[in-house]
């Protein structure tokens, strides 16, 4: 697999390049580390083994090429590393560890063993340093591959040990690192054994989404969407959440570089920037990204711990990603009413965790049907209305079966996508008024008018001072072929001021303010050339199955699942 | 309560009174008409709390007294007996009447007269006389321009302004005004002003126009209730909107007050609007017309990103400087179809200001339209 390469120091020069800094911050990191090792030697199978959170003991066993029992010795120094030869092989780093740092670094606080064998040769070696006390490799037999045993980390270094958390603290943080390699790799088997007890296994049959149901579960892995095919290529790839799995917290964002999980805030800021309008603001989408980027379009080399890294193509990445987090988002299906017993459907693709529950019909792996006219972008072209039950939803006929349609919702969704398209685009028409509307403002609203007079301009609103308390509305923006009322102005300036963030956002949060202010409230009569309308203005529009909140503005329900209903089955 | 009346005279009634009744999810009671029976008279009464209508028919009364019946049931059967004499009876002691035309028997179950609401009693301060005609073409050349978001519910009518021997509908949604205002010789004295609902327009104009021709009408105002008492015996009243109606007419010019005036043929103009309108669409829905006045031509433009482009241009006399002003397309046009007879003067004074739209002999009725903000 990979070429077996000998272990040498590393030049002074080059020494001096690389970015110092303490690798090893705790058990986690050790891990991490041991870890990409062994993915740098090619290993196809890592088991992890932590005892009391990696403090007493942490191994690690591959199954990779090994170690050459001349480079013993060698690779427990510092800066000695069999990745980089010289300068010009920094910025072409292909490999996971490279500063030659990480062996070195271990064994300086804790006692470690090394034990590996190289598959050309028979016998292999074992060695073991405690602090900087170093033991001569000793012959040692073994399967091919290495085991790097770390025991009792810190012990020399009391300080640092004091500032480390709970074994349980210091296990999950492990449990975290795993993961995020296991993600990194789907090829790659990994096992975690905490305590005693197996917490993480992954099969490594090289597919991501089996390996995201391996590490977390399937039925959340069962509702991740590829991200969309047209934006996915060898250098990115990846699953996004729908928006029901939204998060308050990015702790389900994963971005795997090479393999390697790295932080990189402009991506989370784009997943957040391609959710909008689907997830109310502050909810954080569910991530996983795999970006395979040539080692010399990308430094790594920013951070001791490499988490952090710089694209050349940082550009080309973001867009590529906004878009397919946007086309993954809009090829979701239209949400199944979920019939009590009416699981394990015909149409789940999924095959690997059968019996899940869907509530969401996601994009399909290749099966066919009608399932370009359920996408969320598309269903209500094909949507027949037959009129308006409980004065609240709007029953349709469509492909294979009735359709819902929440009208409230989906007024929302048409609302906020012109009031945003007014906001976005400059100039927008607006209509004059036969006589100013005068809108008392307090205080506080007044000084919020002065503060986003531009952005209310920009909406299509002509506002002028009128007296201390008040504004005079010349101009409305017109919002679905209709001039908006001028009080609409004053529940803006509010949520202007209820947001008080930045520019751009707010404006989006206005949009949606203005959505539900002209919604058609639920409970409301519509008459049949109503519907129709709302039907036909939905499908025009560029998301139309999904509330501005991320709610669904329609559901369906299949034949298949009628007949149940009916015991007809 | 015992009454014998001709089918054709009670049919006419319960059509009359039949459109005050209230539709499907209200009080059962307001879904049924009050007959009311005394003195050779037979009172037919519908209310949907709103609006109230009264027809009274010719009737041998046998025994006087009262009974609410299914509106939409009583008004089937008698549309359905194909004339002569209708006997309608009913115990004192029973909520139920029964229905006999020859062999026909129908024992109809109804409510008790009691539960029916009182109709709102015309003892306003203001009284006076209007003809009918006149009073329902001020009132459809207006209605179309009245407010129907919910939010502004003060114009959400026709503004009524009588007195001085005038009487003049004003209805406005904000964005254009509509105005009709006619010589009422009945309508002396003191000026008052009422605004009556949208929705009991429609229903007023029905009834005025079925039931008083061109003969006057009695009008009493009182607080909260306009009442119509007509000609043939019908009555109608509905309650008024809420709030101070805006003066929205301070706001706009005076007729001599603008700058640009162009005569040209009423029916070529809404031709060319509604011809180019078809392919006028901006985002958001808006369906702009860009006018271009210019000494002896007016010409309309519209455009959309997606469909095309459309060019229009009739003759015109226009004098003051040439213009350039965008215009929603449905407000021209709506506008257009109450203005006659054939030439109109269109009056402008720059492209932010009102404009306003009547015909060169009409001046009966005038419109003013708002235009749209001017885009870059």
């Amino acid at each position: 697999m990979t070429q077996q390469r000998r272990i040498r120091v590393l030049p002074r020069t080059l020494v001096n390049r690389i970015a110092a800094g303490e690798i090893v911050e705790r058990p986690a990191s050790v891990v991490k580390e041991l870890v990409e090792n062994a993915l740098d030697a090619g290993a196809r199978r890592i088991r992890v083994k932590i005892e009391g959170g990696g403090l007493q003991k942490i191994s690690v066993v591959d199954d990779g090429s090994g170690i050459d029992p001349r480079d013993m010795l060698l690779a427990v120094q510092s800066h000695a590393t069999s990745k980089l030869e010289g300068e010009d092989d920094l910025w072409a780093i292909p490999t996971f560890g490279f500063r030659g740092e990480a062996l070195a670094s271990i064994a300086s606080v804790s006692r470690l063993e090394i034990r590996s064998r190289t598959a050309d040769a028979m016998e292999g070696a074992r060695l073991v340093a405690e602090g900087d006390v170093l033991e001569g490799a000793t012959p040692w037999t073994g399967p091919q591959g290495t085991t790097v045993e770390v025991s009792d980390l810190f012990f020399n270094t009391p300080v640092r040990l004091r500032n480390i958390g709970s074994p349980g603290t210091e296990a999950t943080h492990v449990a975290t690192r795993v993961r995020e390699l296991a993600l990194g790799n789907p090829a790659v088997s990994f096992r975690l054994i905490s305590g005693g007890k197996e917490s993480i296994f992954s099969s490594g049959s090289g597919d991501l989404a089996q390996a995201v149901a391996e590490v977390f579960d399937a039925e959340f892995a069962g509702k991740l969407l590829p991200l969309y095919p047209g934006e996915t290529n060898a250098i990115m790839s990846g699953l996004v959440g729908p928006p029901d799995l939204s998060r308050a917290r990015r702790d389900r964002q994963f971005f795997l570089l090479n393999g390697r999980a790295i932080t990189h805030p402009a991506f989370s800021a784009v997943l957040d920037r391609a959710y909008e309008g689907f997830a109310p603001t502050g909810r954080h989408p569910v991530a996983i990204v795999i970006l395979n980027v040539r080692p010399d379009r990308v430094d790594v080399n920013v951070h001791p711990t490499k988490r952090r890294v710089r694209f050349h193509d940082e550009r080309e990445l973001t867009g590529r990603l906004y878009r397919g987090v946007q086309g993954a988002l809009l090829s979701m299906k239209v949400s199944r009413w979920d019939i009590p017993g009416g699981q394990g459907r015909e149409d789940d693709a999924r095959e690997f965790h059968p019996g899940a529950v869907l509530a969401e019909e996601q994009v399909a792996y290749g099966f066919a049907r009608d399932d370009e006219k359920i996408r969320v972008d598309r269903v209500f072209e094909n949507l027949e209305p037959l009129g308006q039950v409980l004065n609240t939803f709007i029953v349709a006929r469509g492909p294979g079966g009735l359709y819902l349609v929440d009208q409230h919702a989906a007024c929302e969704r048409l609302y906020y996508d012109v009031a945003l398209e007014a906001s976005e685009r400059p100039d927008p028409p607006a209509q004059r008024l036969a006589a100013p509307a005068i809108v008392e403002l307090d205080g506080r609203t007044m000084e919020l008018w002065r503060l986003w007079g531009d952005v209310i301009s920009e909406m299509g609103f002509e506002v002028e001072p009128f007296g201390p308390g008040a504004v005079a509305v010349r101009s409305v923006p017109i919002l679905a072929g209709e001039p908006a009322p001028a009080g609409l102005l004053l529940e803006i300036l509010e949520r202007l001021g209820e947001g008080a963030s930045s520019t751009p956002s707010s404006t989006r949060a206005a949009a949606a303010l203005a959505a539900c202010r002209a919604s058609v409230k639920a409970g409301e009569a519509l008459g049949p050339a109503e519907i129709r309308g709302l039907i036909a203005r939905m499908a025009a529009l560029r998301a139309p199955g999904v509330c501005p909140h991320g709610r669904p503005t329609v559901i369906r329900i299949d034949r298949t699942d009628i007949d149940r209903l009916f015991r007809r089955a | 309560m015992k009454v014998i009346t001709d089918q054709s005279q009670l049919h006419a009634g319960l059509q009359m009174a039949y459109r005050a009744i209230a539709g499907g999810t209200a009080h059962p009671i307001l879904t049924g008409v009050l007959l009311t029976a005394q003195e050779g008279i037979l009172h037919i009464s519908a209310t949907d709390l709103e609006k109230s209508i009264e027809a009274v028919i010719p009737a041998a009364v046998e025994m006087p007294g009262s009974l609410v019946l299914p509106g939409r049931e009583l008004n089937e059967i008698v549309g359905r007996i194909p004339g002569g004499d209708i006997e309608i009876s009913a115990p004192e002691d029973r909520h139920q009447a029964v229905i006999t035309w020859r062999a026909s028997e129908f024992v109809l179950n109804g409510y008790p007269p009691d539960q029916f609401p009182a109709l709102p009693l015309a003892d306003g301060s203001g009284a006076f006389s209007v003809s009918a005609g006149d009073l329902v073409r001020a009132l459809s050349k207006t209605v179309f321009a009245s407010s129907t978001d919910d939010s502004m519910p003060v114009i959400s009518g026709v503004r009524l302004r009588v007195g001085d021997g005038r009487i003049q509908a004003t209805a406005t949604d904000g964005y254009r005004i509509a105005v009709s205002e006619m010589e009422a010789p009945g309508a002396g004295g003191q000026v008052m002003e009422v605004a009556i609902p949208r929705k009991s327009v429609a229903d007023l104009v029905r009834v005025l126009s079925s039931a008083a021709g061109e003969e006057d009408a009695s009008v009493v105002l009182s607080e909260n209730h306009i009442f119509f008492d007509l000609p043939s015996g019908v009555k109608f009243s509905t309650v008024l909107l809420e709030g101070q109606y805006p003066d929205v007419l301070s706001m706009v010019p005076a007729p001599g007050d603008y700058r640009t005036r162009a005569h040209f043929d009423r029916a070529e103009f809404a031709g060319a609007c509604s011809r180019t309108a078809l392919l006028a669409e901006d985002h958001r829905g808006a369906r702009p017309l860009r006018l271009h006045l210019k000494e002896d031509r007016l010409i309309i433009r519209a455009s959309s990103a997606e469909l095309g482009e459309a060019y229009d241009e009739i003759e015109a006399r226009v004098d003051g400087p040439t213009l350039d002003i965008l215009f929603q397309a449905k407000y021209l046009i709506e506008g257009l179809r109450n203005i006659g007879p054939e030439r109109l003067i269109f009056s402008l004074d720059d492209d932010e200001g009102a404009a306003r739209m009547q015909g060169e002999d009409d001046s009966e009725f005038y419109y003013v339209v708002l235009p749209m903000k001017p885009r870059e």
